[in-house]
């Protein structure tokens, strides 16, 4: 167990010390408010439209607000992700942050399809020179974080080579070489970055982001998307917390751009008046596999309350109860431990497995709606299904289901404790006899 | 001193310097005690002259050393004071740390 948890640790900072994955991670975490803000104004718009008053002088006026803000936010988001990625990045590599940022920033733009089609009676009119959301929103993300980080590696590489450098005599001052040193890096790297965009559309006829759209990130969304796939990340989210690792944080940057990109797709599908369809979103995250804390810890502690006999138990869940009931659970995984505890462990592990699946299963045969909502972190429990859900009473009902079921599941290890602690302490009685 | 707690969002950590301070109080002593998110530990890292990780991000304790090592101590709580959100005993650790002696 202890090889393995040292492994574990071991695989678990690589994951989160990891150059790229860590700067992902941090430029998506910068970007959630804007998620937020952006569902939000979508969801006003429904309001609206739902309360009949789309045609009233108040919708007329506000209507198009909440659907720029949403525009902004989320169908642009890549614009903004690719910039902070960029930053990010110039960071790590101690290279002018805002210089890179805005590197990445145009070379992104030199890729991506910058025209639209539309069909006027029988005449297809193209029109160029514009930013279709197409190119800019969730769907070109992947290749956005892949192209920021490789532009900055080869801007850094070129910025450090000293062929680059122009050499001036001493009585030029310096701040004009310095800004010389960078232009160049930064001509080749756009020049480059176009030139290959170019010869994208000129040989396979197709962007390369689009392309790389269908044919990777598409995919691996469908996983993501999947039952399995949703279960495999829970399983490895919370066996890392059995280990004592934050596995929700190791593992933050292979999740968070599926669950961002669902949602996006589902606040698109919403505007365009459709049905939104992708289950495992941040929204569904917070109510069907964290509930109060990594392995729905509100279940455990309601079970320890009503069921435990163990003193010291009761304790913990006493005091772990209203941070808990926030989605803070750390000093009650520290505290009962469940660290590298079977007893309760195991339940730890197979409690979320469950709750996602049941929540899996009431989208699918179409009880409860898929979010649109980017929920703020830290709202209490059941609070946040309701916002995250927009106020959807078939969440509300799938979650109390889930919480039940998670309580019921908890309660024979609960149990099982109270016995091996009575166990122990006779065992320690006979010993002092 | 100044002792800085961080973890994933500085919130877990942030109970534990509540308790920290009133036990820092109690014995008299004047100490500056915070909590971040370990995004911003590079900002903040000279203000303090003992950074303690959170348990559960242990697993970025060895990299932390590499790069703050030279600024200030920094070491990750035990899990059990962690755990009983003992602050006496974890700012006992950090005034040990402070001091060289583990």
């Amino acid at each position: 167990m202890e090889k393995l948890t040292d492994k574990m640790l071991a695989w678990a900072g690589k994951l989160d010390s990891n150059k790229y994955l860590s700067v992902i991670k941090d430029a998506l975490l910068t970007f959630l408010p804007m998620m937020i803000i952006g569902s939000f104004a979508s969801l006003f718009n429904t309001l609206i439209s739902s309360a009949g008053l789309t045609d009233t002088a108040f919708g007329e006026f506000l209507t198009p607000v909440f659907s720029v803000i949403n525009f902004a936010c989320v169908s642009c988001m890549t614009l903004g992700l690719v910039f902070f990625t960029g930053y990010l990045m110039s960071g790590k590599n101690k290279i002018p942050k805002l210089q890179g940022a805005l590197t990445a920033f145009v070379s992104f733009i030199t890729i991506i399809n910058t025209s639209a089609s539309a069909t006027v009676g029988e005449e297809t009119v193209t029109i160029t020179n514009l930013l279709p959301s197409g190119s800019i929103g969730a769907s070109t993300m992947l290749i956005g974080f892949i192209g920021s980080i490789l532009c900055i590696e080869f801007l850094t590489l070129l910025m450090r080579s000293d062929k680059l450098k122009i050499k001036m005599p001493d009585s030029v001052p310096p701040m004009i070489a310095t800004s010389f040193n960078l232009l160049i890096p930064v001509a080749i790297i756009v020049v480059v970055i176009s030139v290959i965009g170019r010869a994208f559309v000129v040989f396979t006829g197709e962007y390369l982001p689009d392309l790389f759209y269908t044919l990777i990130q598409k995919p691996l969304e469908g996983v993501a998307q999947s039952p399995a796939g949703a279960l495999i990340m829970v399983f490895v989210m919370n066996l890392l917390w059995v280990l004592g690792i934050h596995g929700g944080m190791a593992t933050r940057a292979i999740r968070s751009p599926f669950l961002i990109a669902a949602l996006a797709g589902n606040i698109a599908a919403v505007e365009a008046g459709g049905v939104a369809t992708n289950f495992f979103t941040e929204s569904f995250w917070g109510s069907f596999v964290v509930l109060g804390g990594a392995g729905y810890c509100i279940a455990l502690l309601v079970s320890i309350l009503i069921f435990s006999k163990r003193e010291d138990y009761r304790a913990v869940a006493k005091l772990g109860l209203v941070p808990s009931i926030f989605g803070i659970n750390e000093p009650v995984i520290y505290g009962l431990p469940i660290v590298l505890n079977p007893v309760l462990g195991i339940p730890f592990i197979i409690v979320p497995l469950v709750t996602t699946l049941i929540g899996y299963i009431s989208t699918q045969i179409g009880f409860m709606p898929c979010a649109v909502i980017e929920c703020p972190v830290g709202l209490p429990v059941f609070v946040n299904t309701f916002v995250g859900y927009s106020g959807s009473w078939q969440a509300m009902v799938t979650v109390v289901i889930c919480f039940v079921v998670a309580v019921a599941l908890y309660t024979p290890f609960v149990i099982m404790a109270n016995k091996q602690a009575e166990k122990e302490a006779l065992a320690a009685k006979e010993a002092a006899e | 001193m100044n002792i800085m707690l961080t973890c994933a969002q500085g919130v877990s950590t942030s109970l534990l310097v509540a308790k920290m301070q009133k036990a820092a109080a109690d014995q008299g002593k004047d100490y500056k005690i915070w909590a971040i998110d370990y995004l911003s530990v590079d900002e903040e890292i000279d203000k303090c002259d003992v950074l303690l990780l959170g348990p559960q991000v242990r697993h970025m304790l060895a990299n932390f050393k590499k790069n703050y090592g030279d600024k200030a101590k920094v070491d990750a709580i035990r899990p059990v004071d962690y755990g009983r959100c003992d602050g006496a005993a974890v700012l006992a650790y950090a005034e040990k740390l402070y001091k060289g002696e583990n």
